[in-house]
């Protein structure tokens, strides 16, 4: 019956969990690697008796910004910026997962890992050790390391066909049925981090746009329950 | 409201950025000193609806689900472990590393700290110590009849004794590595500790393989970049005015829905 109410709860609710992802995106402002994600809605259709259809609105997917973000240079030997589309596998408990925030160190047994403990693969999916004997290595773009006695290895890069469908987890890693392919296009950068690909003014507007959407909604609301509330007290009145 | 909790992780992590900066700032000429760079990572995600579920029963699947992030979080706050600029005194016990390695000193706990301050002193006993006092470790006593003190590049200290022509052997420094520089900890006054993550200090002669030279009468200066630093700080502080931003039109919105009647 009361179909406009339902309409503007469900445009609420909507917007309220863009707000979500608005305010996780400047939450991630500076998280390296961070893609900012955006919200994609569809209209959800219901006949309600004929000729007239109602459609409510609902989220149905929040998509990643697959744009680059800056590249900063760092100073850390160990820090790795992707340049183009590429992704480091990482092992981690739960399986191989992928990641474009290149913030390694090493560990004490000299493998190259992420902040969390998790070892990056090379190319035949093992761990790369750097040894302190090979002092600071040099990482060509391509992902070969080479210390003071040569090749140590290759990192592993790799890209999917559809990259979209990569889940993130948190803690910068993404996780995918699909295989990967390697030998990805990009290249890797030695000493720079990838920033956050978040624009804040973008940010920002979108930010006003989904308060003042949720205030037109409201007054909408509003109206209506006046227009109810109305003919309540017009029809119920005793004298009409 | 989820977008409140989530501004708030933005804001505390912008407070966090901003406390190292001022720390990197309050050390631009701290002897030694190695600069910070906090590391942030993306929380857990939210799925609302998951990446790959069926549409239909037709086996259409959703090629990009609804996945809610919940803020971000302090991975590392890690040294960069990159040479200061190196800069004369001409004071004969000011060393300097140029290359990997660190000073080893003896707290009065009896433990080996590590340190790339090279500002040593003379102790009353004629030992070489830090300006806290703290032996250099292997320990060096210089005579008090010492007229001059020359410390080489490999470390070797050689004195002039008075009234003598033959160079006399002192004693050799060491330099200590470790696989993972960025895992000691920090106790302050310069010093750093051995720590698991570190890996263990492997000692050695400065010049010697995957070690330094120490170049005396030079002191390495801290690695802080004022200009990089100043321009963090100004997108620290913006991105955390966002993040309030986002707070405020969360608040705005719950007193629209308060407002319902």
């Amino acid at each position: 019956m009361d179909t406009t109410s339902y309409i503007a709860l469900s445009r609420q609710i909507a917007l309220q969990r863009a707000l979500g992802v608005v305010a996780n995106n400047v939450a991630n402002l500076a998280t390296t690697g961070f893609k900012a994600q955006s919200v994609l809605f569809e209209t959800v259709l219901e006949r309600a008796g004929e000729p007239r259809t109602v459609a409510f609105v609902q989220d149905v997917a929040t998509v990643q910004d697959p744009s680059p973000g800056p590249i900063l240079p760092t100073g850390a030997p160990f820090d790795l910026a992707i340049q183009g589309p590429g992704w480091l596998t990482v092992q981690t408990p739960a399986g191989e997962r992928y990641t474009r925030a290149g913030q390694l160190l090493r560990n004490a047994q000299g493998e190259l890992v992420t902040p969390d403990g998790h070892p990056v693969l090379d190319e035949g999916g093992r761990p790369i050790v750097v040894p302190a004997s090979e002092g600071t290595p040099t990482i060509a773009a391509d992902g070969t390391i080479s210390g003071r006695s040569g090749v140590l290895g290759r990192i592993r890069l790799v890209s999917f066909t559809a990259p979209e469908r990569l889940r993130p987890e948190g803690s910068g890693l993404l996780a995918t049925d699909e295989p990967p392919i390697p030998g990805a296009p990009g290249s890797l950068v030695q000493g720079a981090l990838e920033g956050s690909n978040v624009k804040g003014v973008l940010e920002i507007t979108r930010l006003i746009e989904i308060t003042r959407a949720f205030e037109g909604t409201q007054k909408m609301l509003d109206t209506h329950h006046e227009l109810t509330r109305r003919a309540v007290e017009r029809l119920g009145s005793v004298n009409a | 409201m989820r977008s409140l909790s989530v501004a708030a992780t933005g804001m505390m992590a912008q407070q966090l950025n901003v406390e190292v900066i001022s720390n990197n700032i309050a050390n631009m000429t701290t002897t030694g000193y190695k600069r910070r760079r906090p590391e942030f990572q993306d929380l857990l995600y939210q799925s609302e609806r998951r990446i790959g579920s069926a549409s239909s029963e037709a086996g259409t699947i959703v090629p990009a689900g609804v996945q809610l992030g919940l803020g971000v979080k302090t991975a590392a706050v890690y040294r960069i472990h990159d040479q200061g600029n190196l800069i004369v005194t001409e004071n004969r016990f000011d060393l300097a590393i140029q290359g990997e390695g660190f000073f080893m000193v003896e707290t009065p706990e009896g433990e080996i700290a590590y340190t790339r301050s090279g500002n040593f002193q003379l102790s009353p006993q004629g030992i070489i110590v830090t300006q806290d006092g703290y032996p250099l470790s292997p320990g060096i006593t210089v005579p008090a009849n010492a007229v001059e003190v020359a410390i080489s590049q490999t470390g070797l200290v050689t004195a002039k004794l008075q009234g003598q022509t033959n160079l006399v052997t002192l004693g050799q420094l060491e330099l200590a590595t470790f696989v993972n520089p960025a895992g000691l900890e920090a106790i302050g006054s310069n010093l750093l500790l051995e720590t698991e993550s570190s890996g263990p200090a492997v000692t050695g002669v400065p010049g010697s393989e995957g070690l330094g030279t120490v170049l005396q009468g030079h002191l390495e200066s801290a690695n802080v970049n004022p200009v990089q630093e100043i321009t963090q700080l100004i997108t620290a502080q913006r991105a955390y005015d966002m993040n309030s931003k986002v707070i405020q039109a969360s608040d705005e919105m719950m007193a629209t829905v308060t407002q319902l009647r």
